[in-house]
């Protein structure tokens, strides 16, 4: 299991984008009448998009916040609250 | 778009994303999602989601990674040193990524409309306007909120990575 802290962060993404890819394939697979595409899973893309860069801005925060307090990036370094 | 281009793009995907976990150097592992989310915009221009595509490529390679990699850089990170690899846990992985897959083959193997080609699009479609007018007309005020989080991450990374005042 990966433990560095940024590695998890880029497997986030990976995860993000797989949605992105079954959203939009769903998006192509039914054209209505008008022969487009439903551009509603689209838009949703749209908004996962720019919710993961939000995301990914404030998780960097925090890392880059935890490395100055304990010059760690290791998980198993991190485990105060854990049960 | 040819069967040779769809495997080339999504062999890519794949190869670079398994790469990105595997690798025990972190800028490799960065440059690896880099090439991954080339391939998917690549895959999207060829589902006809040019917007989405290009959008792909200029906020997640252009903005998102080069995040990644200033953090990288500015927290110096180095090399793993080799850890012995953990088979339960690599076994937990693969077996859950196998049994989604084996579910996604049944699945769609059982649909009917799967065996067909996609319905073709009549005529070119006009993507930017076709998404401007369902965002703006339908979703405006999710829309609307996105851009009060937006605010609010802004405002949030610039509180946490303020320096305690000595």
């Amino acid at each position: 299991m990966r433990r560095n802290l940024i590695i998890i962060l880029m497997s986030l993404e990976l995860m993000l984008n797989a949605a992105n890819l079954s959203l939009v394939a769903f998006s192509r697979f039914r054209v209505d009448p008008n022969g487009l595409p439903n551009y509603n899973a689209q838009v949703f893309v749209f908004f996962i998009i720019t919710v993961a860069a939000a995301e990914v801005a404030v998780g960097l925060a925090i890392l880059v916040a935890l490395f100055r307090a304990r010059q760690t990036t290791d998980v198993k370094d991190i485990s105060a609250l854990k049960f | 778009m040819s069967p040779f281009f769809f495997w080339l793009f999504a062999s890519l995907t794949l190869i670079f994303g398994v790469a990105v976990v595997i690798n025990r150097n972190p800028v490799a592992s960065a440059l690896s999602l880099v090439v991954s989310f080339l391939g998917l915009a690549a895959l999207f221009m060829s589902l006809d989601a040019f917007f989405v595509g290009i959008i792909q490529v200029l906020v997640y390679a252009g903005a998102v990674m080069v995040l990644f990699l200033f953090i990288i850089m500015l927290l110096n990170l180095q090399v793993e040193e080799r850890r012995g690899i953990n088979w339960l846990a690599a076994a937990g992985g693969g077996g859950v990524a196998l049994i989604l897959l084996v579910q996604i083959v049944l699945t769609i193997g059982r649909f009917e409309a799967a065996r067909r080609t996609f319905p073709p699009l009549l005529g070119s479609t006009d993507d930017v306007r076709n998404i401007g007018i369902a965002l703006f007309r339908n979703y405006n005020l999710p829309f609307q909120i996105i851009g009060v989080l937006v605010l609010v991450a802004t405002i949030g990374v610039v509180l946490l990575s303020k320096r305690e005042p000595r």
